[in-house]
């Protein structure tokens, strides 16, 4: 006579977990394991809705294979397709690297906090990006770049293991059209590399920063961040004013899975973007 | 029958066969009657249509890392403590459907399932339980987030609580906060005497429920018998954990402290802790795929802070690689992390998590320890 | 001697050597020299002996290491103002132990090593401040050779 809920046939949720579909409408390859998908939604409601700000992320799923949070790498301020920029390393994505234009994809999002870019208007721009943490500053830098002369001075590091994993390099020209000072560095290149070779956090001596009147956003690895962080603090650059995007496992992307807590934040709804001063007091707790 | 007004807070007596009226009146409005029973040597959770379903005459003996069930020859319904079984298994199930797929013609479609959300009536809820419930729902119906399916199951969900009046040596409920009295969060609430329970209400479906049955008004006598009960049980509880409002604080900010290796060094991170607790609320979410790979569904599963997978990297590797990290960040959230998140601890002293470690680990005795590291 | 005031001039824009008196720019400036070099000149090359300690003016250098079965790579590019070859003016002097080339037309001040040495032996002062500075080069390079070990890109972010 007795029967468990587990036995019981098995309920049905409707919530923020449910797809969204969307049409791949192109693909640009950007390195050997690294594209930009360009989306566009099924459903012209969804499609006429969707806002997302720079530095915010989307969760994409690949029915059988999963979901992976992937951020946005488009221009927010542009009406139109919806860009990520997709390294291949996991199940999904690899998964993802194998579809063509026309497939579909689910869409979740957008999720989590964004770059200061309106806050940050009046004041001089520090970006430090490294490896594929260039695709969620992308946004900001074209934010930037639509109100140039709202910002003070600006300027770019970016780094990468090796030449041929450089994000976005039809655009360097572009960027540096706009008054942007943009440094380019690999750490490990040979004698047909030109530029600077040197790891991304180094380059900050050649700044010289008015502490108070910048901002520092970075986003790479996550050694990379801390290393570009020591060297914003020994400058006196405040620790409200120094960005950070953080990553972890995030699942549900609305703070209620408990996968990406990081103390007692969730980084999926608390964050992926937080400023040093939030972060301070777990900083470098091994293993949080 | 009588004349009796009844209204919220008022307390009657049945006689205690009156309870398979109550559980008639229950189903009769199509309410699925779950409750303690004694089951493969435990206390489980299930449906019951009937009070020789209860664990009538059963009393518990349990300390860390045991728990033995067994027959005392008593006349009691409600005196044998709950075992691993939770609410949260009806609240929050194991596994729901999110939504499911099949492929047609190289598209993915939505598969439309008939939704199912039986009515629960939950009997004999201890009153660590009922503060369970209240703290899962600060988590799953919040400003920005809903859990849909919790909500609706929360919305017409009857709770007929028990006060507890025989409390285990692993039970710390006064430790944080709460009481083996009953104060609110419940329909009905009943006091098991002798030869009769009383009934206090706690709201309208709790006054109709009480309307259809065999009732009485509650004598001095027994209200001062069970009010005798209620301070000998609250006696029994052992204020073992210390000082429970420093936690946040006093964790937070000893992160790093070797004290933490050593309280991990018993734990085999298996994740018992996290299945039984009755706050633990962490889900994955996982596809289910025939295997032509033609049709899958979504399914959200609990998970555990222990788990490796819980915080891997599709790279490889994950943030918390080791036990101590993973014991770290269970003790963290339940203590500290969950008052910033959520408005108030995590943990409500139910014990479960002592009971039902394979390692004899007592979250209490941790805690001081940990308290008296950070000093 | 006649005093190049042009090179102290240069000298004295080099943010490394600030706080350097006028009296002890004139010193360094009787063997210092500038330097022009064309894209892909050799600047030194491994093997040769530590002559010179050299700031970058203008352009870019690279330094590089060759590997039998690897070419050349590159572990370090120096751009205006950066120092390059300061093993110089360590105490043990051994031989270039990497190759450093122009990637672009460059200019660069060269300073006589052994002179510098000299004139710091003979000014404690100054010795103190120039090596204090060359500790600073050398804390930095170190750092980025730590963090190009690190090789942080060798792991992806978080996904499931």
């Amino acid at each position: 006579m007795t029967m468990s809920a587990v036995e019981d046939k098995m309920h049905v949720e409707e919530n923020a977990m449910n797809p969204n579909w969307a049409v791949i409408k192109k693909i640009e390859t950007e390195t050997v394991d690294t594209s930009t998908l360009w989306l566009e939604f099924e459903d012209e409601e969804v499609r006429k809705d969707y806002k997302y700000s720079a530095g915010q992320f989307n969760m994409l799923y690949l029915p059988i294979y999963g979901e992976s949070a992937i951020s946005i790498s488009s221009d927010p301020d542009q009406e139109g397709l919806i860009g990520h920029t997709i390294r291949f390393v996991g199940n999904v994505t690899r998964a993802v690297s194998r579809l063509n234009v026309g497939d579909r994809i689910s869409v979740r999002g957008p999720f989590g906090t964004n770059w200061p870019v309106e806050e940050s208007k009046g004041k001089d721009v520090i970006i430090f990006a490294g490896g594929i943490g260039l695709a969620p500053l992308r946004p900001a830098i074209y934010q930037i770049i639509n109100n140039r002369k709202d910002y003070g001075k600006v300027t770019i590091v970016y780094g990468a293991r090796c030449p041929s994993d450089l994000l976005y390099t039809g655009e360097y020209e572009e960027w540096r059209s706009h008054d942007i000072e943009l440094m380019v560095t690999v750490d490990h290149a040979d004698d047909t590399w030109d530029g600077l070779v040197g790891v991304v956090p180094m380059y900050f001596y050649r700044l010289r920063p008015n502490p108070e009147n910048t901002v520092l956003w970075s986003c790479g690895p996550e050694i990379m961040m801390h290393f570009v962080l020591y060297e914003g603090l020994a400058r006196k650059i405040p620790d409200n004013q120094i960005y950070l995007s953080y990553e972890r496992n995030m699942k549900c992307g609305v703070g209620v899975c408990g996968h990406c807590q990081h103390g007692a934040y969730y980084i999926c709804k608390d964050g992926p973007i937080f400023t040093y001063e939030q972060l301070e007091p777990y900083f470098n707790v091994e293993d949080l | 029958m009588t004349d009796y007004q009844l209204s919220i807070n008022t307390t009657v007596a049945i006689s205690k066969p009156e309870l398979n009226k109550l559980l008639d009146v229950l189903s009769g409005a199509g309410y699925k009657t779950i409750g303690p029973v004694a089951k493969n040597n435990s206390l489980v959770y299930e449906q019951i249509e009937d009070i020789s379903d209860l664990p009538y005459g059963y009393e518990t003996d349990q300390k860390a890392g045991r728990y033995r069930l067994y027959q005392n020859g008593g006349s009691e319904y409600f005196q044998a403590t709950p075992g691993a079984s939770t609410w949260k298994k009806y609240l929050t199930p194991p596994r729901t459907k999110l939504f499911g797929l099949v492929n047609v013609d190289n598209k993915w479609k939505e598969v439309p399932v008939s939704e199912i959300h039986p009515k629960y009536a939950f009997i004999g809820v201890r009153p660590c339980e009922i503060a369970a419930i209240k703290i899962q729902d600060t988590v799953l119906i919040r400003e920005d987030y809903v859990d849909t399916l919790y909500k609706k199951i929360r919305d017409e969900l009857i709770i007929i609580a028990v006060n507890c009046l025989h409390p285990a040596d692993t039970c710390f409920c006064t430790s944080v906060g709460g009481s083996p009295e009953a104060e609110d969060g419940y329909d009905l609430r009943l006091t098991e005497l002798d030869d009769l329970f009383l009934v206090n209400i706690g709201s309208q479906k709790g006054i109709d429920m009480v309307a259809q049955l065999e009732y009485a008004a509650a004598n001095s006598h027994s209200l001062q018998i069970e009010n005798e009960m209620m301070s000998e049980a609250k006696e029994k509880i052992k204020d073992v954990l210390k000082d429970y409002k420093q936690l946040p604080e006093l964790l937070m900010n000893n992160l790093t402290h070797s004290a933490w290796e050593d309280v991990a060094a018993k734990c085999l991170s298996c994740g018992s802790c996290t299945s039984v607790c009755p706050t633990c609320f962490c889900w994955d979410v996982q596809d289910v795929t025939n295997l032509h790979g033609t049709e899958t569904q979504r399914d959200k599963v609990w998970d555990s802070c222990f788990n490796p997978t819980f915080t891997a990297h599709a790279g490889g590797g994950c943030s918390r690689p080791t036990t101590t990290s993973r014991l770290r960040q269970r003790i963290t959230h339940k203590f500290a992390s969950w008052v910033e998140q959520h408005g108030g601890e995590g943990c409500v002293g139910c014990g479960r998590c002592i009971v039902w470690c394979p390692a004899k680990i007592d979250i209490r005795e941790e805690l001081n320890i940990l308290q008296e590291a950070f000093k | 001697m006649d005093i190049d005031r042009k090179l102290i001039d240069r000298l004295r824009a080099v943010p490394w050597f600030q706080e350097i008196s006028l009296e002890h720019f004139e010193a360094i400036a009787q063997f210092t020299r500038m330097l022009d070099l064309a894209k892909d000149e050799i600047l030194f090359r491994e093997g040769d002996s530590e002559d010179y300690i050299y700031v970058v003016l203008k352009g870019r250098v690279a330094i590089e290491v060759n590997s039998p079965d690897r070419g050349k790579l590159r572990i370090f590019t120096a751009e205006a103002l950066d120092v390059v070859g300061w093993s110089a003016v360590t105490p043990v002097v051994r031989q270039r132990t990497a190759t450093t080339r122009a990637v672009v037309d460059s200019t660069l001040l060269s300073i006589d090593a052994a002179k510098l040495q000299q004139l710091c032996d003979d000014n404690c002062d100054l010795g103190y401040l120039i090596m204090s500075r060359v500790s600073s080069v050398i804390a930095g390079r170190l750092m980025g050779a730590r963090m190009q070990l690190l090789d942080f890109y060798g792991k992806q972010d978080c996904e499931e």
